[in-house]
């Protein structure tokens, strides 16, 4: 069997004239592909499909978090063009490699030229920027991952405003990077997205060097160690109890009497105005007599009054508070309300399984919690019998 | 006796008991009715179901728009299950299907009071609740 690149880094110096040059080793080819793909399974989760694909996007951003990491551990034990040293160029050989660019004179690199090394750089440090506000959107407005216990739902908002702007920093980025490839696969005439699946780059470079040997014992260990720390980490930080959010102690009588109609709804789910005005109205409550006697609505107009939308920093609690000022008592008539569920047919709610609009259990399996987290929707399809 | 015997006896007789206690709730709250009904009327002669039956399938306008009959929520067969009209789940009406109604007269005053306003816009009468219960009693 024919070899075909150099088997050791020491042939280039000793051996016959070889065909082919190693510069991309498995690891970080293997990076590279995998990034590529949690990349567009990350963009079109975030972009294009409904909330409710939020696990499959979380799962991709981990992944994503957990490549760049190795990365960087690979960029200091890698082989040679895998290590940040050997593409960190200065200023000024950056823009002498732009003039003779520009003056048809540029020599070929074996390993990133200046250029590419910048977007390479700019590449990690905004999916960097990506997968970190990503986590602070999650813990703030979801109340879930590590930073749940640390992130308000306004800040989760300012973040939420870096991610998306950061996505399409790198989106632009991401265009750049395959440009400037299919530039420099023309100007050069050779394949460069076929060198990073093979590895292979056609051989006789001006600066060609012994490949460093890499350090992967090291990378390994390091890994090991970082995965043994972040990991527990991450779900010690997960168990703590999420900003904002007080445990909301049992009331028998609001479970009960609320609960005989409808739902009894999370009292986080209105303000404390339109709690103590349904509670005053219960004799035409929602074209229906709901009356109760004076202790049992003392009682629950307290308990609903004392855990309202003011006092929980939920997302759902954060934009119920903000009412239709003409339909103050209805959860279904705020714009939040409107916004989330403008997609879904009138039909689905009074299919036979749902009923009504008011029935948020049906589709929301953590309702009761008044959470309201994407990954719980579950709508449930009507029987064709 | 033997055993078997005893046995069979036991169970004849722990099976004949509970309609006979479930009803005995029933006949608690109806004689509570029978009491008002023929204080409010001393010609008062029994509570009807077929009164009661037409009581439940009745469609009236002076109620909710969209609560004309107790139907509107308990469809039309007391039997089944029912649905509000946010969409929650309400056991049946019937007796023979939801033992436990009609046997507390706190909760039972509690929904007369409020339904009765609901579908029909006014008050039910001892006479109306007996009739109903009698009618749904009898399923």
């Amino acid at each position: 069997m024919d070899v075909v690149g150099p088997r050791y880094e020491s042939d280039l110096i000793h051996t016959r004239p070889t065909r082919f040059l190693k510069v991309w080793d498995l690891p970080v080819r293997v990076f590279h592909w995998l990034l590529v793909t949690s990349i567009a399974v990350a963009s079109v989760t975030g972009w294009l499909l409904p909330a409710s694909w939020l696990q499959i996007h979380l799962i991709a951003g981990t992944v994503i978090g957990c490549l760049v990491l190795w990365r960087i551990v690979w960029g200091f034990t890698g082989t040679r063009y895998s290590r940040f040293r050997s593409f960190i160029f200065s200023a000024r050989s950056t823009v002498t490699h732009l003039k003779d660019l520009m003056e048809g004179k540029a020599q070929r690199e074996a390993g990133h030229n200046p250029l590419g090394a910048l977007m390479v750089f700019a590449l990690l440090g905004s999916i960097n920027a990506i997968v970190l506000t990503g986590v602070a959107v999650l813990g703030g407005q979801f109340k879930q991952g590590p930073l749940k216990a640390f992130v308000s739902f306004a800040g989760a908002m300012n973040y939420r405003e870096i991610h998306s702007v950061a996505a399409v920093v790198l989106l632009v980025l991401v265009g750049g990077h395959l440009a400037g490839v299919i530039f420099e696969s023309w100007r050069t005439r050779e394949n460069l997205a076929t060198a990073m699946v093979t590895g292979m780059k056609s051989d006789g470079f001006a600066h060609e060097a012994p490949m460093a040997q890499s350090r992967t014992g090291v990378a390994v260990s390091v890994s090991a160690l970082l995965a043994v720390l972040l990991i527990p980490g991450a779900y010690a930080l997960t168990s703590l109890s999420p900003f904002g959010i007080a445990a909301l102690p049992r009331n028998a009588t609001w479970e009960t009497e609320c609960g005989s109609c409808h739902m009894a709804f999370h009292p986080s789910l209105l303000p404390v105005k339109s709690w103590a005005a349904i509670m005053s109205g219960l004799s035409q409550h929602f074209g229906e007599d709901a009356s109760l006697d004076a202790a049992a609505k003392k009682e629950i107009t307290d308990y609903l009054v004392s855990h309202s939308a003011e006092s929980w920093d939920s997302m759902a609690a954060n934009r119920l508070r903000d009412v239709d000022p003409a339909r103050p008592l209805e959860i279904t008539a705020t714009r939040f309300w409107l916004h989330m569920h403008n997609d879904i047919a009138p039909a689905v709610f009074s299919s036979k399984a749902i009923g009504a609009k008011q029935n948020c259990s049906a589709c929301h399996q953590d309702a009761a919690s008044g959470m309201f987290a994407p990954q719980e929707i579950s709508i449930p399809q009507e029987k064709t019998e | 006796m033997s055993l078997k015997a005893w046995i069979v006896t036991g169970a004849f007789i722990g099976g004949l008991a509970v309609p006979v206690l479930a009803a005995a709730g029933q006949d608690a709250v109806l004689a509570q009715y029978k009491t008002q009904a023929i204080a409010a009327d001393p010609a008062f002669a029994g509570f009807s179901a077929k009164r009661g039956a037409e009581l439940y399938k009745s469609s009236n306008s002076a109620g909710g728009p969209d609560t004309p009959s107790c139907s509107s929520c308990h469809t039309a067969s007391p039997l089944k299950a029912g649905m509000t009209r946010a969409g929650k789940a309400i056991e049946p009406m019937a007796v023979s299907a939801s033992p436990s109604r009609f046997t507390d007269i706190a909760k039972t005053e509690k929904w007369f009071g409020r339904n009765c306003k609901t579908v029909l816009g006014r008050a039910c009468s001892a006479q109306e609740k007996g009739d109903f219960i009698t009618y749904l009693s009898g399923l």
